[in-house]
């Protein structure tokens, strides 16, 4: 392909297609994980009515595949506008899995520290923000940044609905100038760039939570 | 959400055959991507210099990018470099590297995590290193690791639905049809949505059987 | 209303059921001001458990606690437990926490005292027990005799009228044992109202002004420390004096 063709198809997807894959990520990863410790922390709790009603929806959302999710946001739901849709879709079917990160990491601290809070004249809420949650959300920071992986590669399939952000753009790259098999693969290389960092710091926590487990007396 | 159960039971017939095919699929993305990953997963193990290198990026490449974008660019861009494949081949192809890449992990995991004074004992037994690896840690490795290998199933169940992009025809392709046809939004997106979670409950249903014998050993 | 008598803690008639299991059987106990009561039995008698009713973190029941004469309600309780300390057997400092935060957190958060007020007063405490080169130290860079020692300033620094103690020697390797008993005798001189569950009972006759032998979820008896020792109690206390004192 000639350098030009080469230079366009580039801006293409790194000035106009992947900014919004930003604005799209940066945005559902706020509102996601916001969701996410919310539920997660109610998911701890004791109750069984709102224990059964989570679960049946938590087992509703993640037992949808994305794209159907998307579909259904996009007409079934008063949600108007591509970007809106996305959001809100990444958003709920993400917060679920994000929920029973932060779960297992509450019943993993286990009770003592809850109590030792509590002893302190603390109430619930402010247990679980002071205490409880800086340790879980430590602890669980490998398994966290993987779902942000994953929900940065469900912006992707929101290409689907119409969002322009990169992929969609290589569509449409590709509908201009040809060349598929060469865009889709630069398209996936961005991709691998972004998620390999998120992964790589990942696996930074995971090392040094390893070590400070050791160094425990 | 306007879901009409009368007409849910008058397009339940297409629903099913789409289903149906989604079953098909799913079944062949399961099995293949399944005996992939354990292969590759299981090479891994062997730490062959050159190979291990290879296998190493494969797996990244897979789990990193998004498998929309796997599909387009084999879908796409195959036919550019002379190949070319049936739609449901080349979106299949997508799925087994896609989630042979997860499943080769899990394995990996599972059988380095079997501790070092197994290895030793059947080395000092006289046992090759492809030969331990197969009798004894590959054995071992796949009690802890068979709900995780289950779970895959519903993912792979999920990355069906993507085939819809690629033209088709499942479940997925079966209710944009209907909305696109009759607007239906609300029968023909509910309507799918309750075959995966039914299908997803069974799924998990067995999962947890088996997480709950694995608890028992 | 009424606190004449000075009771810092009374509980009465406090029952606990673990589902059908009987945890805690009728017990009654009074706490004045200044005493120092230690309550000593065998493993899995309750004694801890009954501890943590006194400041609700174990629900009861029936019966009553009473704070300073106060009938203790779900309302004011999280008010009360800011006067009533409590010290843990694995310490439960917050490990995220740098030493003297741990020590600060809750006077600023909950008393809502002024950071450099509470960071002043966390200083002196630290310095009172010669730990003040580790106050920005993270739990897990101490060892255990440091941390249950800085876990008694965090509770010490809510200026709290009683402490409770839970077997807070028990996960100590011996020579770190004797360092934070010295802490408790110290408080215990200088007149804090203590309640100790404890196998320590050198450290009980030491300061104690009672012991209370407890066993199978029952106060069996209160006695002086003198009359303890003395053996003038029951049968079953004589039994348990002598297991442990035969070990």
């Amino acid at each position: 392909m000639e350098l030009s063709k080469q230079i366009i198809i580039w801006r293409l997807l790194l000035l106009d297609g992947l900014p919004q894959t930003f604005r799209l990520a940066l945005i559902s990863i706020g509102s996601a994980f916001s969701l996410g410790i919310l539920l997660g922390v109610v998911r701890s709790k004791k109750w069984p009515v709102v224990q059964q009603v989570l679960s049946v929806y938590l087992g509703i959302v993640r037992g949808i595949p994305f794209l159907l999710l998307l579909l259904l946001v996009y007409f079934n739901t008063p949600v108007k506008g591509v970007f809106k849709v996305s959001v809100v879709t990444l958003t709920i079917y993400n917060s679920a899995y994000i929920a029973e990160i932060i779960r297992g990491g509450i019943i993993g601290l286990g009770e003592n520290q809850f109590k030792a809070g509590k002893s302190l004249g603390m109430n619930s809420l402010e247990v679980i923000w002071y205490v409880v949650l800086p340790q879980v959300l430590n602890y669980t920071m490998p398994a966290l940044l993987g779902q942000m992986v994953i929900l940065v590669k469900g912006t992707a399939t929101c290409s689907a609905i119409g969002y322009t952000e990169i992929t969609r753009s290589g569509t449409i790259a590709m509908e201009a100038y040809g060349s598929p098999h060469i865009i889709y693969l630069e398209i996936m290389l961005v991709y691998f760039v972004m998620c390999h960092i998120l992964t790589t710091i990942g696996k930074h926590f995971e090392a040094k939570g390893k070590l400070k487990m050791l160094g425990k007396r | 959400m306007d879901f009409n159960p009368k007409l849910f039971f008058r397009f339940f017939p297409q629903l099913l055959e789409g289903y149906f095919f989604t079953l098909q699929y799913a079944f062949i993305g399961i099995v293949f991507s399944i005996l992939l990953g354990i292969l590759i997963g299981m090479v891994m193990c062997l730490k062959i210099p050159v190979v291990n290198t290879i296998l190493r990026w494969y797996i990244d490449i897979f789990r990193e990018t998004p498998l929309i974008v796997q599909m387009y660019l084999l879908y796409y861009g195959l036919p550019y470099v002379g190949v070319l494949l049936p739609p449901a081949v080349a979106g299949m192809l997508a799925i087994i590297f896609n989630e042979s890449a997860f499943t080769a992990e899990i394995v990996r995991g599972g059988i380095e995590s079997i501790g070092l004074g197994q290895k030793k004992a059947a080395r000092s037994l006289g046992f090759s290193r492809i030969q331990i690896l197969l009798t004894i840690l590959f054995p071992q490795a796949m009690k802890s690791i068979y709900p995780s290998l289950a779970g895959q199933g519903s993912f792979i169940l999920k990355d069906t639905s993507l085939l819809t992009l690629v033209t088709i025809t499942e479940l997925t392709s079966v209710s944009r049809y209907l909305n696109s046809r009759y607007l239906i939004p609300g029968t023909a997106f509910i309507g799918s949505a309750i075959f995966y979670v039914v299908t997803f409950w069974a799924i998990q249903g067995v999962v947890s059987i088996l997480q709950k014998r694995q608890k028992w050993n | 209303m009424n606190n004449s008598d000075n009771s810092v803690i009374r509980i009465e008639n406090l029952s606990k059921y673990y589902g059908s299991f009987h945890a805690i059987k009728d017990v009654s106990l009074d706490v004045h001001k200044g005493e120092t009561h230690v309550i000593c039995g065998p493993s899995g008698s309750g004694k801890s458990t009954m501890l943590f009713c006194i400041n609700g973190i174990e629900k009861y029941q029936s019966g009553h606690v009473y704070f300073n004469g106060d009938l203790m309600t779900p309302k004011n309780i999280r008010h009360m437990r800011t006067k009533i300390g409590m010290v843990f057997q694995h310490f439960e400092l917050f490990p995220h926490l740098t030493a003297l935060q741990n020590v600060t957190i809750a006077p600023i958060k909950i008393q809502k005292r002024d950071r450099e007020e509470a960071e002043d007063n966390a200083r002196s405490l630290f310095k009172k027990v010669g730990l003040e080169n580790r106050m920005d130290h993270f739990p897990y860079q101490l060892s255990g005799g440091q941390k249950q020692r800085i876990a008694i300033l965090r509770a010490l620094a809510m200026d709290p009228d009683i402490v409770l103690f839970d077997e807070p020697t028990s996960a100590l390797d011996p020579e770190m044992v004797k360092d934070v008993l010295y802490v408790m005798k110290d408080l215990s001189t200088s007149g804090m109202t203590m309640i100790v569950v404890t196998h320590e009972l050198g450290f009980a006759k030491e300061v104690a002004s009672h012991i209370t032998f407890f066993e199978d979820g029952q106060i069996v008896e209160t006695k002086s420390p003198d009359e303890f020792f003395r053996g003038n109690g029951s049968e079953r206390t004589k039994i348990f004096l002598n297991n442990i004192i035969n070990v």
